[in-house]
Parts: C-alpha cells; structure tokens; sequence
C-alpha cells in the first residue's frame, strides 16, 4: 500500500487535469486495476500510464502535453522502482 | 469493492425543458401572430402582409434564441451533475442555475411582453405594464445575483483576485455608463416608445422608478461585470493544462451570454424608455444580439461537452 505513491501521481495529474484530477485517477484506477487508489503499488504505474495515455489521447490532439504527462509519470515510476 | 458509478451525460430535466420551450414557442407565435396591437402598424403604414412577415422575423431568431439557451444551459446543468460533491460542484452548479434562469428571463419577458396588447383595453393595464418593467428588473437582478454567488464560490477551489487594476478600470467605465444611464432615464419625459406603446414612466415618477426599476437593473449588470470577471480571472490561475482547454469555450460563451444578456436588456429598455431610436434600428440590432446570444450558448454547450469529457472516458 502506497498513499504517498498516490499522492505523487495525483500531484503530476493534477498539473494537466487541474480540478477534475481525483474523479479522472479514481475512475482509472478503480476501472482498469481493480483497487482502491490508496492501494496503488509501483508495479501498477505501467498499466496506469498506458491506459491514461489513451484517455488523454481522446481528450487533446496535443501530443506534447501527452508526451510531457508519460515522461513524468515514467520518472516517476522509476524513481519508486 | 465498490466501483464508482459513471456520471449521467445529461440532467434529468432536460427533456422537460426542451417540451416547456417548444410550447413556449408555440405560445409566442400564437400570440404575436394574433396580437391586436397595430400601434406600430399604423404609425409606419404596413399592410397587413408586411405586418405578419414582420412578426415572424421577430419570432425566429427569438425561437432560435430560445432553443440554444436550452441547449447550452442543460449541458452545463448535466455537467454540473456529473461533478456533485467536488469541491468546484456547487459553484459549477450555481452558475449552471444562472444559466436556466438566463434562458428562463427572456422566455418569460418575451411571452408577457406579447401578451400585453391583449390587455390594452381594459382595467388594469397600467398596472400590467408597470408589473411587466418590473418583473424585468427584479428578475434580472435575481439571475445575476446567482451567476455572481456562483462565480464567487470559485474563489474556494483556485486562488485568484477578483480585484486588479484592469478590474477597477472596468468599474470606472460602468460607474460612467451607470451615471449617464440615470441622467438619461432622468431628463427623459413620457411619451410613446419606439414601438408606441406605454411604459412605467407614463404612470410613475422617474424618482421612484430609479429606485425600484433603474437600480436593480444596474446592480444585476454591476454584478454581470463581475462575474465574467471572476471566471475570467479562475479560468487563467486553475490547475490543469488540459482543463483550462476544456474551459476556454465555456468561458467565451459565459461572456457572449452575460454580456449580451446586459446588452439585450439595456436596448429593450431603451427602446421602450428613451425616445428617439428607430423601429426598424432596434429590431435590427435585436437580432444581431439575439443571434450573438444563441451563439453564446452554442460556445457553453460545447464547453460543458468538452469538460464533460473529462469526467466520462473510463
């Protein structure tokens, strides 16, 4: 269990998805992992990053803020790994 | 483990509004078309032809009006819905409300105002005129106090100064407007409006009406101002790249409709209260207006699509 991994994807999503930033990562997790979000573990941030990065495709054809969300939450990833 | 139920894409209410302004519409139409009030007629010589294709390029772009309110304000109502308990969801919701109530005023001063020459013979049509001038005012007031109750709870969710020096600019420009509104209104004798017909002036003194017509009339558009400041002013410090994006055209129509909706006010209220402007002038700039305004909603509904967006993609 990881609140504070939690607390870190929510601070990077939240720089892109502003006040709607809890109910889009909620949504995603509970949806595509099957957890709570307090239950978030690094070995879930691929699945995450794929499945935001298509959410994200359907709601900008800006590819560089698309680019930019993957990158940091990849670092982010690695940085727990 | 529970999941999180998807929000509903659309509020409850809307088909009720859709039926409650088609029978609007059917209501204006039978009512302008059957209208007895040939005042304006006679005074500019029409047929009875050029009368009733008068009267129903006052009912179209009115209709349209009407069905794009409906449209943007039930989208953004819908949208609002899908955000209950967040912390931005009863500011959201407020001006969602300000929105239907928008729709609501000019549904309602529309069908009054033409069902007024029915009345012109008999007892108590002065009464009805000064019940319809204010009805206008009060209920104007009231749809800019909620759009600014709304507007000011967004203050809860993103830091940002509704006062800066742009905004004590833009005071000073309505404090000017608000004083040459008065003089106007002040200097100005009773007689026939553009139209012909009466107008509160010709039963109540300009003093009284400043006080229960012209003043919440400029405190409901004082509070307009405001408003679009305050979203302005959110929508530029919210968190959130792709949020602000989603916002941009909810912003532009709240503008359009706020702005217009003083706009569209203020003209109407000229062109019954200050003599001197044409028929064919203020029905021409009417329809621009009206034209502005359904537009004005389309820029809402699209935004409330797009942030809508954002709550709905799994």
């Amino acid at each position: 269990m990881s609140e504070g991994l939690y607390q870190k994807v929510t601070d990077i999503t939240e720089e892109y998805m502003g006040p709607a930033t809890e109910r889009f990562l909620i949504r995603h997790i509970m949806y595509h992992l099957n957890k709570s979000p307090q239950e978030l573990t690094d070995d879930d941030i691929p699945t995450l990053i794929e499945w935001t990065r298509a959410t994200l495709g359907l709601l900008t054809e800006d590819r560089d803020i698309i680019d930019e969300y993957v990158l940091k939450m990849s670092k982010l990833s690695r940085s727990h790994q | 483990m529970k999941l999180p139920s998807l929000p509903q894409s659309s509020w409850p209410y809307t088909r009720a509004c859709y039926v409650t302004a088609g029978l609007a519409i059917v209501a204006l139409v039978v009512l302008t078309m059957l209208s007895p009030n040939a005042s304006a007629s006679s005074q500019y010589h029409f047929t009875s032809v050029t009368t009733n294709i008068l009267r129903i390029t006052i009912i179209i772009p009115i209709a349209i009006a009407w069905l794009f309110g409906v449209r943007g304000a039930t989208a953004f109502k819908a949208y609002a819905g899908m955000i209950n308990g967040s912390p931005e969801a009863s500011a959201i919701n407020l001006i969602a409300n300000g929105l239907l109530l928008t729709v609501l005023f000019f549904v309602v001063s529309g069908l009054i105002g033409s069902l007024l020459p029915f009345y012109r013979h008999s007892a108590g049509y002065e009464a009805l005129i000064v019940l319809h001038d204010h009805v206008g005012s009060l209920f104007s007031l009231a749809v800019f106090y909620v759009l600014y109750r709304g507007s000011d709870r967004l203050h809860r969710v993103t830091r940002f100064q509704t006062w800066t020096r742009n905004s004590a600019w833009i005071l000073v420009a309505f404090a000017i407007f608000a004083i040459a509104f008065v003089l106007l209104f002040t200097s100005y004798r009773a007689t026939s409006s553009a139209g012909g017909s009466p107008n509160s002036l010709t039963y109540i003194s300009s003093n009284i009406l400043l006080i229960t017509l012209i003043a919440p009339y400029l405190a409901g558009w004082f509070m307009g101002i405001i408003t679009c400041i305050n979203i302005s002013r959110f929508a530029g410090q919210v968190k959130g790249k792709l949020y602000r994006q989603a916002l941009h055209n909810l912003v532009r129509g709240l503008w359009t409709v706020i702005i217009l909706s003083m706009a569209i006010q203020i003209i109407t209220f000229a062109s019954r209260y200050l003599a001197g402007m044409s028929l064919a002038g203020v029905l021409l700039l009417l329809y621009a207006l009206l034209v502005l305004y359904a537009l004005g909603f389309l820029f809402v509904r699209e935004g409330a699509k797009k942030l809508a967006q954002l709550e709905i993609i799994p």
